[in-house]
């Protein structure tokens, strides 16, 4: 899950992009402002997260991963095999199973890497219901100032 | 501010109950293609359309395959799976996910999900080409990601509907970020953000612009 980290970490240090209006001037010389006529201008700026902004993009990631991607994973066997109760499916990278055997094509952090899912996985549905409840209950909590 | 032990036990209780190998980042984007995939399937389904699935290389077994990173339409590597829909009076399609697709440019780009007819498909399979973007009915760019998108994602989404026609592109992501939005927006990009099955009607949303594409299809054959 240290990917998960390294996302959060990489928009926290983007920072938030915010519409600002600004007068823009006219400087003299002597880097005096001299007010220009006309409306002000709207422009964007980035400012730093906030110590709650950024524990929201962690409850938010953490959701993103064990809750949806839950979800996710029950809602493909609805859409694609509501009536097949034994439906697999298979992930498999696109090279010769001789070549994939031989460890040829080594990508990084397991990019590639074939997996299984069926409808065990619907197992995590009752834990990431409870995961859902207590993150809305933290956001609600770092909102109350609690 | 401090995170209760609750929360810590179930994220905890969370990850205990699912395999490792399906939480990674790159299970999460193909598992997410296949989700965005089965979206295309059922708005054809809604749409009038008769759906079957079927592998490149032995009959549908009730076992779907699909790749774990892009390959071609024609590959035997493995008994890749694809939708085949029939709406009444039409030519036939077919829906893919991870395949590559030739753009205006002649270079090749992997699109996510894609549909397009039965003829092209079985062209490129027979003659071991790519499928031309021309053909493409629907091609979508699913980016599955646990935070904010960053706006380069969106720039390299502009610089592929150059290549491969603006026409029925999508960009489809869990995740969401407003200054990506609104580049997407501006340039007149479909686009749809916060798909995931909580949020019904974002997924009705985008579910419902694959049907009407699927009801020109049908008034234009």
């Amino acid at each position: 899950m240290q990917w998960v980290v390294e996302e959060v970490s990489r928009v926290i240090e983007s920072g938030v992009e915010e519409k600002k209006s600004v007068a823009f001037e006219t400087f003299s010389l002597e880097g005096e402002g001299i007010a220009r006529r006309g409306p002000k201008s709207e422009v964007t700026a980035t400012r730093s997260y906030t110590d709650e902004e950024q524990l929201r993009l962690v409850l938010d990631a953490i959701k993103s991963v064990l809750v949806d991607g839950s979800d996710i994973r029950l809602s493909i066997f609805d859409n694609l095999a509501a009536d097949a109760r034994n439906a697999v499916i298979r992930f498999e990278p696109d090279v010769p199973s001789e070549i994939q055997e031989r460890g040829f094509l080594r990508l990084p952090e397991g990019q590639g890497e074939p997996f299984v899912l069926t409808r065990d996985v619907t197992r995590g549905g009752r834990a990431s219901g409870r995961l859902r409840h207590a993150i809305e209950r933290t956001k609600e909590d770092v909102s109350a100032g609690r | 501010v401090p995170v209760g032990d609750e929360l810590i036990h179930d994220i905890e209780a969370v990850l205990g109950s699912v395999a490792p190998d399906i939480t990674t980042a790159t299970a999460l984007w193909d598992t997410f293609e296949v989700y965005v995939f089965s979206l295309v399937v059922d708005a054809a389904r809604r749409a009038g359309g008769a759906v079957a699935y079927r592998n490149v290389t032995t009959p549908f077994n009730g076992t779907f395959t699909f790749r774990t990173g892009p390959g071609s339409i024609y590959s035997t590597a493995h008994p890749y799976t694809h939708a085949r829909i029939q709406f009444p009076n039409c030519d036939l399609l077919e829906a893919h996910v991870g395949i590559y697709a030739s753009g205006v440019s002649g270079v090749r780009h992997e699109c996510d999900v894609a549909a397009l007819s039965f003829d092209e498909a079985e062209n490129c399979r027979r003659q071991q080409v790519h499928p031309r973007c021309s053909e493409l009915v629907i091609s979508a760019e699913c980016k599955f990601y646990s935070s904010n998108l960053d706006v380069d994602l969106g720039r390299s989404f502009l610089g592929l509907v150059k290549e491969i026609h603006q026409r029925d592109r999508f960009f489809v992501t869990n995740s969401g970020a407003a200054s990506l939005e609104r580049m997407l927006a501006h340039h007149k990009i479909r686009w749809q953000h916060q798909i995931v099955p909580a949020n019904a009607d974002l997924v009705n949303r985008l579910r419902a612009s694959f049907e009407e594409v699927f009801q020109n299809y049908q008034a234009l054959h």
